[in-house]
C-alpha cells in the first residue's frame, strides 16, 4: 500500500528538520495554505489529508480502524516512516493536536516538538471536567451535517435519490473545498467528539506549544489551559485571533508564535550542547 | 409624466425590507449591520444584536460547531460560501431553518474587511429535504434487505432442494414398503392356502394310518404347520390384509389390560415409566393388534438396552390442521410413544426397519417382524408411525391413531353421581402402568388422587393430615406390610373409609381371611368396572350420613 498516495501527502521546502502539518475535523490540508509556506525555507514541509478527507484515498477508509484517534495516529507514524522523519515538528490543528500526541507518545523518535493549535483532549463534559459540549450538542451537529450535504447540491431531489453510486458528485458542488463523504464526515465527528485523551497528556515528552485562540467555542480557554497544565514542560500562548482557525483567520500571528517557539527550542538545544 | 410608484423606493428602504435577511459582520463575525427583515424573521431587537453578538452566536450549537469547523475555513479560503443550511435561534427560543450565503469583502491585499451575509427562510424546504432524506434511508434499508435476500438465495435454494429430496426419499420409502407389502401379502396368502392343504393332509394321514409309530411325526408336522400359519398371519398384518376388528376404545383400558404382559417383557435393570395426558380421546382400532404393537415396541426398547435403562411410555392427544407426514394425517389423533435410552439406530438400519424379516438381532433372537406389524397396524387403522433415533442416545417410536367420535361402550354407560365427583382417593399400587392409567382415569373422572408405591408411603399418607374418601390398594405391594394390612390399619384410623382391594394373584390371597369385609376387584380390571366399584363403595358410605 502506498501510504503517500493514501494520505495525499505533499512534501516541499528544504531544511534538515521536517515539519508535519495535520488538519482538523471538517477540513483538509488546504487549511495550512497561509501558514506552511512561511516555513518552507527552513524546513521540509509535509502536508497530508487524513483518510476520508480531502483528496485521500476513500477506498482506504475503514470504519473500524478509524473508529478511534489511534487509527489516525498510526497513519501519521506510517507517513513518518515512509519519509524517514525523526526529531520532527508536528503541527496539529483541533482534533489533530490529539492525534499528534498519540503518535508522538507511541514512537518518541519521530517528533521532538509539538505545536497544538486549539487542542482539546475531550470535547464532552464529564465527571467534573468541562469540555464545553453535551451529547445533545453532538447530535445537533450530526443533524446540521445531514442538512448541509443536501443544501450543497444544486439540484436537490434527483441528487439525493441518486447519488449513492456517484461519489464524484462532491466535486461538482459549489462549496468544493474541504469536501468529504457525508457518512465519513459523520463518523469522524463521532470519533472526534467522543474521544477522551486526557490521560495521554501527562505522558508527553516532546516540547509542546499550546496555541489558544480567544473566544473559541470548540476549544475554550479553560480547555487549552488544562492541556498546558497536564503536559509537562509545555508553553502556553494566548492569541488575539478569535474563533477556532487562527491558521486561516490570523496566519501572521500564528506563524510568529510558532516561529518564536521553534527559535527558543533551537537556542535551548544549542545551549545544552 | 408621473413617475412610477416604485421609483421613490430608496436604497435604504430596499436594504431594510429586502425579501431576505441581510447582515454585515467583521471578519471575526461581530454583527455591525443588520436589516429589518432579518430582525423580524428572528423576532429580535436591533439593539440586542448590533455590535453585541457575532453571527455564530445566533446559530444552534450544532450549527456553531459546523460553522467553526467547516464554514469559516471555507469562507476564508474561497471567499464565499453558498446555500449553507443552518438553524438560527429566534428571540422566542424557537429555531428557524435558514439557507445562508456569505461573501467575504477583501482589501487590495486580499485581507478580509467584512462579511456580507444573506439569510433565507428555508422552513418548508428543510422539511421537504428531511422527508427526502427519510425516504432515502428507507430506500437504502430496502436495498440492503434485497441484497441480503439475494445473498442468501443460494442457501435457501439448497435448503429447499434438500427438503424436496427428503420428501422424495420418504415417498420412495413408503412406495417400497407398499410394494413389499403387496408381494408379502400375495405370497403369504398362497402360502397359507398351502398350509391349509398340508394340515388337511396330515389330518387324513392320521385317520387312515394304523401305524402307531407315525404319531410323533404327525405331531411334529402339525407343529410346523402351526408355526407356519402364525408366521403368515404376521406377514398378513404387515401386508395390511388381516381382518381387523376395530372398536372404539380407551387407550388406558388397553394399557391396563396388558400391564401384566408389559411387566413380563421387562428385565432386571430396565425401568419402566408412564406419562399419560389426562382426558385422552377414544380411538378406533383393533384392540388385540394395539396390544401386540405396544408389546413389540416395548420389547425392541428393552433389547436396545442390554445394560439397562429407562423406557418411557407416553400418550397424548394431537391435532393436525394441515396434512402431516408421509401419511398426510389430518385432524385429531392419539399418539402413543415408546422411548428408550438404548443403542439407537444408524441411518442405514433406520431405512429398513419396517421391512418384514429385517433384523439385526442374532439368529433365534429376532424375526424382524415386530416393526412391520406396528407399521401395518398403524397404516391399516388410518393412522401413522414416527421414528426418531440417534446412535448412542436412544429411540422413540410413536403410533398415531385416529380419534373416534364414538364413545367406548363401557365408559359411555358410566355416569358419576354428583356426590361422588371430586372425592379423594389414596392409591396404593406399585405397577407403573396400572398406577399411571388409574391415576389418569380417576383424575379425568374428577377424583383427587394421591399415589403410594409402597406400604410405607401409604401409611405416611394416611398419617398425614390429608383425609381420604377411598383407599384403593393392591394386595401384593413392596414393603413390610401388604395391601390388606394397610386396609385394616386405615379402617382403624377412620372407620368410615371406603376400601377397594385389587389383586391379580388369586393364589396369594386365598388363605387370607376376612377379605369379605372389603370390596374386591380382580386384576386386570377395566376402568369402567373400577369406576363402578368406586361409586358403589363411596356411595354406600355416603348414604347413612345423609
Ligand atoms: N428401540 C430400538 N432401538 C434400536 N434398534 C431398534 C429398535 N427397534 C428396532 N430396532 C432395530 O430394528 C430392527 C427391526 O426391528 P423389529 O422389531 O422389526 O424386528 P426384531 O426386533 O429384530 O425382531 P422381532 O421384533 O420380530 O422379534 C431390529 O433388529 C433393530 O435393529
Ligand atoms: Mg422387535
Amino acid at each position: 500500500m502506498d501510504v503517500l498516495a493514501r494520505n495525499n501527502v505533499k512534501v516541499f521546502g528544504s531544511g534538515s528538520r521536517a515539519m508535519v502539518f495535520a488538519h482538523g475535523y471538517g477540513c483538509d490540508q488546504t487549511m495550512w495554505r497561509f501558514v506552511a509556506p512561511a516555513f518552507a525555507e527552513t524546513h521540509r514541509i509535509v502536508l497530508f489529508d487524513h483518510v476520508g478527507c480531502g483528496a485521500s484515498d476513500l477506498e482506504a477508509y475503514d470504519a473500524e480502524k478509524y473508529g478511534t484517534l489511534s487509527g489516525y495516529a498510526e497513519d501519521v507514524l506510517e507517513i513518518c516512516a515512509a519519509l524517514d522523519i525523526t526529531d520532527g515538528i508536528f503541527v496539529g490543528h483541533s482534533v489533530s493536536a490529539m492525534i499528534g500526541i498519540l503518535a508522538a507518545n507511541k514512537d518518541r523518535t519521530r517528533f521532538s516538538d509539538l505545536v497544538l493549535v486549539g487542542p482539546s483532549p475531550c470535547y464532552v463534559n464529564k465527571d467534573g471536567y468541562i469540555g464545553g459540549f453535551a451529547q445533545e450538542d453532538i447530535d445537533d451537529l450530526l443533524e446540521t451535517l445531514d442538512d448541509n450535504y443536501l443544501g450543497w447540491s444544486s439540484a436537490i431531489a434527483p441528487v439525493i435519490m441518486g447519488n449513492a453510486d456517484r461519489p464524484e458528485l462532491a466535486q461538482e458542488l459549489t462549496n468544493s473545498f474541504c469536501r468529504t463523504d457525508p457518512e465519513i464526515s459523520k463518523h469522524f465527528a463521532h470519533v472526534t467528539f467522543r474521544a477522551d485523551n486526557r490521560a495521554d497528556l501527562q505522558n508527553v515528552t516532546a516540547r509542546t506549544l499550546v496555541l489558544q485562540c480567544s473566544e473559541d467555542v470548540i476549544a475554550p480557554y479553560d480547555v487549552g489551559e488544562y492541556v498546558h497544565r497536564m503536559i509537562p514542560r509545555s508553553r502556553f500562548v494566548m492569541m488575539n485571533a478569535t474563533g477556532h482557525c487562527p491558521n486561516l483567520s490570523a496566519p501572521e500571528e500564528t506563524i510568529t508564535a510558532i516561529r518564536s517557539f521553534l527559535m527558543d527550542q533551537a537556542a535551548e538545544t544549542r545551549g545544552e550542547t | 409624466m408621473k413617475p412610477e410608484p416604485f421609483c421613490d423606493e430608496t436604497a435604504e428602504e430596499l436594504y431594510e425590507h429586502a425579501p431576505c435577511g441581510y447582515l454585515t459582520t467583521l471578519p471575526d463575525g461581530l454583527v455591525v449591520r443588520v436589516n429589518k427583515t432579518f430582525l423580524s424573521m428572528l423576532g429580535r431587537k436591533q439593539e440586542d444584536i448590533l455590535s453585541k453578538c457575532r453571527f455564530q452566536d445566533l446559530l444552534s450549537i450544532g450549527g456553531r460547531i459546523y460553522s467553526e469547523t467547516h464554514l469559516m475555513p471555507l469562507l476564508r479560503m474561497q471567499g464565499f460560501v453558498r446555500e449553507v443550511a443552518l438553524e438560527l435561534r429566534c428571540g422566542t427560543g424557537g429555531k428557524l431553518p435558514v439557507l445562508v450565503n456569505i461573501e467575504e469583502k477583501r482589501d487590495s491585499d486580499g485581507a478580509p474587511i467584512c462579511n456580507r451575509i444573506t439569510v433565507f427562510d428555508a422552513t418548508d424546504r428543510r422539511k421537504y429535504e428531511r422527508e427526502l432524506l427519510e425516504a432515502r434511508r428507507k430506500a437504502e434499508a430496502m436495498a440492503a434487505e434485497l441484497s441480503q435476500l439475494n445473498a442468501t438465495l443460494e442457501e435457501r435454494i439448497e435448503r429447499e432442494v434438500a427438503e424436496r429430496l427428503q420428501a422424495e426419499e420418504a415417498l420412495r420409502q413408503s412406495q417400497k414398503l407398499e410394494a413389499l407389502g403387496q408381494l408379502t401379502g400375495g405370497v403369504a396368502h398362497d402360502f397359507n392356502n398351502l398350509l391349509q392343504a398340508l394340515s388337511g393332509c396330515l389330518h387324513m394321514i392320521e385317520k387312515k394310518a394304523a401305524n402307531e409309530q407315525i404319531g410323533p411325526l404327525l405331531q411334529a408336522g402339525r407343529h410346523a404347520v402351526e408355526r407356519g400359519a402364525k408366521l403368515t398371519r404376521q406377514l398378513l398384518v404387515f401386508a395390511r390384509r388381516q381382518a381387523l376388528r376395530p372398536e372404539a376404545l380407551d387407550v388406558r383400558d388397553s394399557l391396563l389390560g396388558m400391564s401384566n404382559l408389559l411387566g413380563h417383557a421387562m428385565r432386571q435393570g430396565v425401568k419402566f415409566e408412564t406419562a399419560l395426558e389426562p382426558d385422552l380421546w377414544p380411538v378406533k382400532v383393533d384392540a388385540t393388534q394395539l396390544e401386540v404393537a405396544l408389546l413389540n415396541l416395548t420389547v425392541n426398547a428393552r433389547d436396545a438396552m442390554p445394560q439397562g435403562g429407562r423406557i418411557v411410555l407416553k400418550a397424548r392427544n394431537l391435532s393436525f390442521s394441515s396434512p402431516e407426514g408421509p401419511e398426510k394425517l389430518l385432524g385429531d389423533f392419539v399418539e402413543i410413544s415408546v422411548a428408550d435410552e438404548g443403542t439407537g439406530m444408524s441411518p442405514e438400519v433406520l431405512d429398513r426397519v419396517f421391512e418384514p424379516f429385517f433384523t439385526t438381532k442374532e439368529v433365534g433372537k429376532g424375526t424382524g417382524l415386530g416393526l412391520s406389524q406396528v407399521y401395518g397396524f398403524a397404516r391399516q387403522s388410518q393412522g401413522g408411525i414416527r421414528i426418531e433415533s440417534a446412535v448412542g442416545v436412544g429411540t422413540t417410536v410413536s403410533i398415531l391413531m385416529p380419534r373416534t367420535a364414538e364413545r367406548p361402550a363401557a365408559i359411555a354407560e358410566t355416569v358419576l353421581p354428583d356426590n361422588i365427583r371430586g372425592g379423594t382417593v389414596l392409591l396404593l399400587e406399585d405397577d407403573p402402568v396400572v398406577s399411571a392409567v388409574t391415576v389418569s382415569a380417576l383424575e379425568s373422572f374428577g377424583f383427587v388422587v394421591t399415589h403410594a408405591m409402597t406400604a410405607e408411603e401409604a401409611l405416611a399418607a394416611l398419617n398425614s393430615c390429608a383425609s381420604f374418601d377411598l383407599l384403593l390398594a393392591d394386595v401384593i405391594v413392596p414393603g413390610s406390610k401388604n395391601g390388606l394390612d394397610i386396609a385394616r390399619e386405615a379402617r382403624r384410623m377412620k372407620p368410615n373409609l371406603s376400601v377397594i382391594l385389587v389383586s391379580g394373584y388369586n393364589e396369594a390371597i386365598t388363605g387370607m381371611s376376612d377379605l369379605e369385609e372389603f370390596t374386591f376387584l380382580e386384576k386386570p380390571y377395566r376402568l369402567e368396572k373400577l369406576v363402578k366399584a368406586i361409586c358403589e363403595a363411596i356411595g354406600e358410605k355416603a348414604q347413612p350420613q345423609e
